[in-house]
């Protein structure tokens, strides 16, 4: 039993000074958060001197417009990976939703609003598939979900029959493209903050959110504490598909258009956005907060280094760089503390 | 001695015997099952292709099975591929000779899996962290060389090093046969490969036995590189092209062929030749769909449910098992 308390004080310790309960000023220097602030802020210096077009507001603004499809899956995905699992599967997922979309207004002819609805509850549904088959049979969430990567594409290739769907109404395609009032805010940043809110507040002030953290650090010991592993691990997956629809249902009304190639390789942008943002690989470790700044961190870079008229590659290259230093820094950081 | 084995050992080895057989028999039935329905199917002809088209998975199948053994994971072979592909055509276009382009793929290879394996090793972070890394560094840096070109109009003689024929038996496919038992032989029967399986069966063991754990890791990986290396030449002198997204989502096919070949994901378990089987069936498959004329925008779906149907099965096994073991 022994091993148990310890543990538990182990989780709470870890708990508390996430919280910042125990904050010194020295921990919150060589803290996650603050070192990825320093980090953003020289980029935008670094950018800024790059580029003249880059420091304006409505390019900052603009630039978010591309990245709240991805900002979305994120914020769920720090939950699946705090559990020490991972969702491989939220690129072909979002793909399968879109194409869901395009399938039930172009083919079906659904009103555009029901085939959205359609849409999210596929992406709950297929989120409940994995979760289930992760939790109740316990096999690699690794595994699972690279197997769901290759069907739900494949599904989304089946049920469109490769076509594209185009064309879609204008009300729908506000969704993606319009701005709040007269100012230069997108109105998808908006519903991007809320959601971020909410996970927020669901990670740091919920029980479930204390829940998810216990059970990535140590799984025996949240199951000898009476927590339903099941159930929680089966949720985070859910809430993963959840946003996959919702994301979908953003991108296919920004893109005006619908592929089954649609959000390719998407799963690796978001796994890499939320591990540079801190949250630990192995489960137990990670924040909402570091997620978004891990997010704005590569937004930033890729925007940037195109705007000074860097190709694609050495963007591609520079987040691999980044990734990989991120997480080197902070395994260091951990082994001096 | 020999019969003397305890109740829960008879039964592990049964299952571990059942593990493969119903593989093979699921291989089998499968082949039966379209022998019967098309003709087409159980041609020299036909086999010739499955054979000639799971070389490329098989080579690098027989690499990351080692890696998974150790319970590490390469997400970076897809792009690896490409690199080797792009740099082994270049270097055909410019002229160079069929063999020491192999040599140059297998070299750009190992030290790529070199890099990997350092770059695990010394700053101690997981391995699907740094090979997502590499994956997309890799990938920008194929593109860089290309310049999102195409290489094309390789020479023929190259594409005979992918399509030759020896003893009616395409190259590419006696290669990766000689890869799969030379590796089959150091899995089995060298300390090598002893240590490689104690590593991932338990981590804390082979450490305390005096096995030094990242040096064979930092091996694995590089030589799970230098048959990527290998397999990117083939792949460049098969098709006689090379795009810049070449092998994209190929590190996929590769994990779900030694997975569904029944290698543990968590390190210890399985080996080489249950790998190519898993590939085989992987190659069967999406060529029986095409014989029997399913839409191809399906085989990535049945693909897909393949490789749950292998897990789970594998996983409701093993609960059986320690069941049995618990009795």
């Amino acid at each position: 039993m022994s091993e148990i308390g310890e543990a538990l004080i182990r989780t709470r310790e870890r708990l508390n000074s996430q919280a910042g309960q125990e904050s010194g000023l020295p921990r919150l220097l060589r803290s996650n958060e603050f070192i990825l602030l320093v980090v953003l802020v020289l980029e935008l210096g670094v950018m800024a001197l790059l580029s003249n077009k880059f420091l304006t507001t409505y390019n900052l603004l603009n630039m978010t417009r591309n990245f709240i499809e991805r900002g979305l899956i994120a914020l769920s995905m720090t939950l699946v990976i705090i559990t020490a699992g991972v969702d491989l599967s939220v690129g072909s997922l979002t793909g399968l939703c879109a194409m869901a979309i395009g399938v039930c207004w172009g083919q079906l002819g659904m009103s555009i609003w029901v085939a959205c609805l359609v849409a999210i509850a596929i992406g709950i549904c297929a989120g409940l598939l994995n979760g289930t088959i992760i939790a109740r049979l316990n096999i690699p969430p690794i595994i699972v979900t690279l197997a769901t990567l290759s069907m739900f594409r494949g599904l989304a290739y089946s049920i469109s029959s490769a076509k594209t769907f185009s064309g879609f109404p204008d009300a729908f395609l506000l969704i993606g493209q319009s701005n709040i009032g007269r100012t230069p805010i997108p109105f998808q940043l908006v519903v991007f903050v809320l959601f971020c809110g909410v996970f927020l507040v669901a990670l740091r002030y919920t029980s479930f959110g204390r829940k998810i953290y216990i059970l990535g650090s140590n799984e025996r010991c949240a199951l000898f504490s009476g927590i339903n592993l099941r159930t929680i691990k089966t949720l985070v997956y859910v809430f993963s598909g959840l946003m996959c629809g919702l994301s979908a249902v953003i991108m296919v009304s920004r893109v005006s258009a619908t592929r089954a190639d649609l959000a390719t390789g998407l799963e690796l942008d978001v796994i890499t956005a939320v591990l540079i943002g801190g949250t630990n690989i192995n489960g137990g470790e990670g924040m909402i907060l570091g997620t978004i700044l891990g997010l704005f961190v590569i937004v930033i870079l890729t925007n940037g280094l195109s705007l000074a008229g860097f190709s694609a590659i050495a963007q591609t290259i520079a987040i691999g760089v980044i990734l990989i230093l991120s997480v080197y820094v902070r395994t260091r950081l951990k082994a001096t503390r | 001695m020999a019969t003397a084995l305890s109740l829960p050992k008879r039964i592990l080895v049964r299952v571990v015997l059942f593990r493969q057989l119903g593989l093979l028999l699921a291989t089998l039935g499968l082949s039966v099952v379209m022998a019967l329905l098309v003709p087409v199917f159980f041609t020299w002809g036909n086999i010739r292709d499955i054979l000639l088209n799971i070389c490329i998975i098989g080579l690098v199948s027989v690499g990351m099975t080692m890696v998974i053994l150790v319970a590490e994971i390469d997400l970076s072979v897809g792009s690896l591929l490409a690199v080797g592909a792009t740099i082994a055509a270049l270097y055909i276009a410019a002229g160079g000779s069929t063999l020491v382009s192999i040599v140059i793929g297998v070299a750009v290879g190992a030290l790529m899996g070199f890099i990997n394996g350092m770059f695990i090793y010394v700053t101690r972070t997981p391995s699907i962290i740094i090979t997502l890394g590499t994956m997309s560094i890799l990938r920008g840096l194929n593109i860089q060389i290309m310049h999102g070109d195409w290489i094309v109009g390789l020479p023929k003689r190259f594409w005979l090093l992918g399509n030759l024929r020896v003893l009616g038996v395409p190259l590419p496919v006696w290669i990766t046969i000689v890869v799969a038992v030379v590796f089959i032989f150091i899995l089995r029967n060298t300390n090598f490969g002893r240590d490689i399986y104690a590593i991932g069966g338990n981590l804390n063991a082979a450490k305390l036995s005096g096995i030094k754990v990242n040096k064979v890791k930092v091996i694995v990986f590089t030589l799970s590189g230098a048959l990527v290396g290998l397999a990117s030449v083939l792949f460049a002198a098969r098709f006689g092209w090379v795009v810049s997204n070449s092998g994209q989502g190929f590190e996929f096919s590769v994990i779900g062929a030694v997975v569904v070949g029944g290698t543990s994901i968590f390190g210890g378990v399985g080996g080489i030749g249950s790998s190519l089987l898993g590939a085989l069936l992987m190659g069967i498959l999406p060529n029986s769909l095409v014989l029997l004329k399913v839409p191809p925008t399906w085989e990535k779906t049945i693909l897909g449910l393949l490789i749950l149907y292998a897990v789970i099965s594998d996983r409701l096994i093993k609960n059986r098992t320690e069941r049995g073991l618990a009795e």
